[in-house]
Formats: C-alpha cells, sequence, structure tokens
C-alpha cells in the first residue's frame, strides 16, 4: 500500500495526523523558501504548511481513477 | 513476471504504455495481486487490485499536484511581496531622488565611531582584577611610562623626550614594569 494514501486518508479521518503529510512534504517546503528572500522565510514557510493541509482536505481521494476506469 | 504483465495487457491493451500502471507493476507487492487476479479472477482480487493501484496512483497524482502547487504558490508569495514592497517604500528605503544613486538610508552617519571614550590611565582600561593589582602596585614612573607607551601610543624616544630622561631609561623601566606584571600575575594563577 502507498504510504502516502495511507497517511492522507488517516487525515481525512482525524485532522490531528495532517502533520504526518505536511512532515512527509517538508523537504520540498524548505526547497520552495528559496524562492524568496531570507525575511520572508518564515512567513513562506507558514502558508506553504497552510496550503498542504488545504490539499490534504480538498483532495477527493474518490475521484482517482481505479485500474479498471483508465481502460475505458 | 514479464508473461504475467503480457497477459494483463492482453486483456486490457489500453493499458499499455500507461506510465502509472507501468510503474505500478514494478513492486513486487502488486505484482502477487495481479497474479491472483490473473489465475484466479473474482470480484475480491479485481477489488484488491484496484485498492492498490488506487493508492498507487494516489500518490503518485497527489505528490505532483502538492509539489507543483508550492512551487507556484512560492513563486506567488515572492511576486506579491516584491510588489508590495515596491509599492510601499520605508522612508529610509526610498531613492534620494534627483541625479544621486542610493537611498536615504546612505545618509544616516555613522554613531558607532563616537562611543569609545579615550582611557586617561591604563588603570581605567584594565578589567582584569589581579593585573589591575600588579599595576597599581608599580611605581609611579612606570605607570606613566605604561600609560604613554600604551594609551597615547608613543614610542619609548617619544616617552623619553617628553619625561626628560634618556631614552635606554624608558626602555629599561619599561621592561622592568612588564616583567613585574608578569610576575605578579604568574603568582597569583
Amino acid at each position: 500500500m502507498n504510504a502516502l494514501y495511507e497517511m492522507v486518508k488517516e487525515a481525512k479521518d482525524n485532522s490531528l495526523y495532517e502533520v504526518n503529510v505536511v512532515r512527509t512534504f517538508e523537504p520540498k517546503i524548505r526547497k520552495s523558501l528559496h524562492l524568496t528572500q531570507q525575511e520572508n522565510r518564515e512567513d513562506l514557510e507558514q502558508e506553504l504548511k497552510i496550503k498542504v493541509i488545504t490539499y490534504v482536505r480538498n483532495y477527493s481521494l474518490e475521484d482517482v481513477p481505479g485500474l479498471f476506469d483508465l481502460t475505458k | 513476471m514479464d508473461s504475467l504483465k503480457e497477459r494483463f495487457y492482453r486483456i486490457y491493451p489500453d493499458l499499455k504504455g500507461n506510465k502509472a500502471v507501468e510503474s505500478f507493476m514494478t513492486q513486487p507487492e502488486h505484482q502477487e495481486l495481479l497474479k491472483e487476479f490473473l489465475t484466479s479472477p473474482s470480484p475480491s482480487a479485481e477489488d484488491c487490485l484496484n485498492e492498490a493501484f488506487k493508492a498507487h496512483y494516489f500518490g503518485i497524482r497527489f505528490t505532483s499536484y502538492v509539489s507543483s502547487s508550492l512551487y507556484f504558490h512560492s513563486v506567488n508569495f515572492d511576486k506579491k511581496i516584491r510588489l508590495h514592497r515596491g509599492r510601499q517604500l520605508l522612508t529610509l528605503d526610498q531613492p534620494l531622488g534627483g541625479d544621486e544613486d542610493g537611498s536615504f538610508k546612505d545618509m544616516i552617519p555613522d554613531s558607532g565611531e563616537h562611543l569609545t571614550l579615550p582611557e586617561q590611565s591604563l588603570e581605567d582600561a584594565i578589567s582584569d582584577d589581579a593585573l589591575l593589582a600588579a599595576f597599581i602596585g608599580l611605581t609611579d614612573r612606570q605607570r606613566e611610562i605604561l600609560d604613554l607607551a600604551y594609551v597615547k601610543e608613543m614610542n619609548d624616544t617619544e616617552i623619553a623626550s617628553a619625561l626628560g630622561v634618556s631614552q635606554q631609561a624608558v626602555s629599561k623601566s619599561h621592561r622592568n614594569a612588564l616583567t613585574k606584571l608578569r610576575e605578579q600575575l604568574q603568582k597569583g594563577a
């Protein structure tokens, strides 16, 4: 089973687990911080973490096509 | 294992060449499910395979979605801040205007250089208690010479002419004073 899938599923049931998803994307967030200047990085970091949480909340697990949906 | 894939693609030719399906097939635990599905096709086996693929496909889609969103959000964030800063310049950051380069920030005088008060004597400058005690224990002449040498930064010849004695005498008492200080410090240590 895909670890991320499990994680997001858990997070959708209980928002306490959302932090796990944020932690998973931590390296990507840190890399993105270099796109802005030093003094704005803390702000951006916070924004990006909020973004990840909204993605987790809004991304629909049901919309992911199954294997046999792809055949059509 | 390849024959499994071949068999699968023969049934579902549309899936051949689909990158998500290809990467799904490379993982051993998925191949197990596929094998089960192909050898004994049943709704439950189909479900298992479908669920596993869903999870796999979700991982790919969600990661790429979040990654690119984070990237674009960062770019926009930086753009917004630059725009805002350009419009709402702090007074000191504003350009001087006219033909001059630079901003008002460059006009601020440096107050730091006036902060150090010149010490009149080494007695005020020494912060180490043991050294201060040793210094006070020197003769008046020795202290005067050390003051002139280290506070006023004069050389022995200048001190000699200021005190009206020979340069050799100054040099000698200078050396004696330092030796005495060192002895006192080593005794204390």
